[in-house]
């Protein structure tokens, strides 16, 4: 245990992104003009703005879902897209995510971690039972309300314990008790260390959640705070 | 993960039972309430196994159970849930590897299926008497041709779907071009048995030794959509 909090107070300062210039076009539409920031271990990052500001296409060419049209994007000291195609201990909700609908919300998460065979079925119901979801439920995740599908959402972003959470709106579609839960679940997780980057149209999230907070408008990052 | 999902989804025991009843609706089922020769059941099995009803069914079946995939991973968002656990060229490989097998799978366990109907339907209506391995051995390498068609329409259901980015061109194209590779060598270009899908499972025509040539069609026709699913997969997936 002491080895443990000695280990995450030595990360905590570590740049675990580095963000240089990027940009991004569609055809002749810049989304994003250049942008940097440098995103620190056990730090929580939050980007308020409107929709269309360039926020989730940020958050897409960090994760490498988007190639940048210029500029480079370092997570764990590997540049994206490059170096590594998805970087390396991050999970990741983007969207409302898409899951098997057929199947349930356990037998969904069980499939997913067998790609990287780092977790097994206890973890599963952990993790499940950390988002407020009941690990036994063999409803598909077809007939999920959107609130019970972005909590399986938050679910496998968390499930293998990644160093790195980018969370795009992860309090979409959550009632009262959904967003405190989830609220209380990243506080958590700040405690623990973990580096967050958070967008959210809910200010009161960002606030009592973030450490550092940017404002994107019209594809221009500037920080606020 | 891909063949647990593969067989865990809605469309697998549909395509599993139509290809079923595909092989037993050509099965030339004996009306006279008599003994039956010995062996009847796997003779009439090797039958239906190149039957017409089979033919029709063979591209519907091979395509059901996964040829829309990656359509549906797209469309749903599942992708980015996926690529941020494995990299996209383990990805491209596994969905088309997984794929191409789901038609070839769909025939195999269809074929074991209804040869165990048609025993348990059959063989104890039979007489007793010596069974004949060449029927046998046909059979087999019937069923080793039918999987691999079933293969070749399932490669082109997830190149078609990639390409189109839709499950309608997914489903499809495997049957039109199925089709229509049938149609051009039955009106206009008799003398290529290559062509004629038909004429790869039934093979009437000379193919060489043990048919070599009508595998050989087949395979290259596989790894062909196989590589070109994974040029459209791996365009598709750039920006996801």
């Amino acid at each position: 245990m002491r080895n443990q909090s000695l280990e995450m107070k030595t990360c905590m300062g570590k740049p675990m992104i580095e963000i240089e210039e990027v940009t991004k076009k569609f055809g002749q539409d810049t989304v994003l003009y250049p942008v940097s920031m440098t995103m620190l271990a056990g730090q929580v990052y939050g980007i308020v703005g409107n929709n269309g500001s360039g926020k989730t296409v940020l958050m897409k060419c960090i994760c490498g879902f988007l190639p940048a049209t210029s500029g480079t994007v370092r997570a764990g000291g590997k540049v994206v897209g490059k170096e590594v195609d998805f970087p390396e201990d991050m999970g990741v909700i983007i969207e409302t995510p898409g899951f098997l609908p057929q199947m349930s919300g356990r037998k969904n998460l069980e499939l997913l971690a067998q790609l990287r065979h780092v977790i097994g079925p206890k973890e599963v119901t952990r993790v499940l039972q950390r988002v407020g979801l009941d690990p036994e439920a063999r409803k598909p995740v077809g007939k999920y309300s959107l609130g019970m599908r972005q909590r399986l959402g938050i679910a496998q972003a968390i499930m293998e314990d990644p160093e790195i959470l980018i969370l795009d709106e992860p309090f979409n579609g959550l009632d009262k008790h959904g967003v405190a839960d989830i609220r209380n679940l990243l506080l958590e997780m700040k405690e623990q260390g973990k580096t967050i980057l958070l967008a959210s149209h809910n200010g009161e999230d960002i606030d009592l959640l973030c450490d550092h907070v940017f404002e994107m408008d019209a594809g221009i990052l500037t920080e606020i705070r | 993960m891909e063949w647990k999902r593969m067989v865990g989804s809605r469309a697998f025991y549909p395509a599993l039972l139509l290809a079923i009843a595909g092989i037993l609706a050509g099965v030339n089922w004996p009306t006279e309430h008599k003994v039956l020769e010995t062996g009847t059941f796997y003779i009439l099995w090797n039958e239906a196994l190149t039957s017409d009803a089979l033919v029709f069914f063979l591209p519907l079946a091979s395509v059901l159970a996964y040829g829309d995939s990656f359509v549906q991973d797209i469309r749903s968002s599942y992708i980015r849930i996926l690529i941020s656990r494995q990299d996209r060229k383990a990805y491209v490989r596994d969905r088309m590897r997984v794929c191409m097998f789901s038609g070839g799978l769909i025939w195999l366990l269809a074929g074991i299926c209804s040869f165990l109907i048609l025993f348990l339907l059959l063989f104890f209506r039979e007489g007793t008497g010596a069974w004949d391995p060449k029927v046998l051995q046909e059979a087999f390498w019937r069923l080793v041709r039918l999987v691999l068609i079933g293969s070749w329409c399932s490669a082109m259901a997830g190149a078609f779907g990639a390409f189109f980015l839709s499950s309608y061109m997914a489903f499809g194209l495997p049957f039109l071009s199925y089709y229509l590779l049938i149609i051009l060598h039955d009106r206009y270009f008799q003398g290529y048995a290559a062509i004629d899908p038909v004429e790869w499972l039934k093979l009437q025509k000379d193919w060489g030794d043990n048919g070599i040539g009508a595998y050989l069609v087949i395979l290259a026709l596989i790894i062909l959509f196989v590589v070109l699913g994974k040029m459209a997969m791996g365009e598709r997936l750039e920006e996801i």
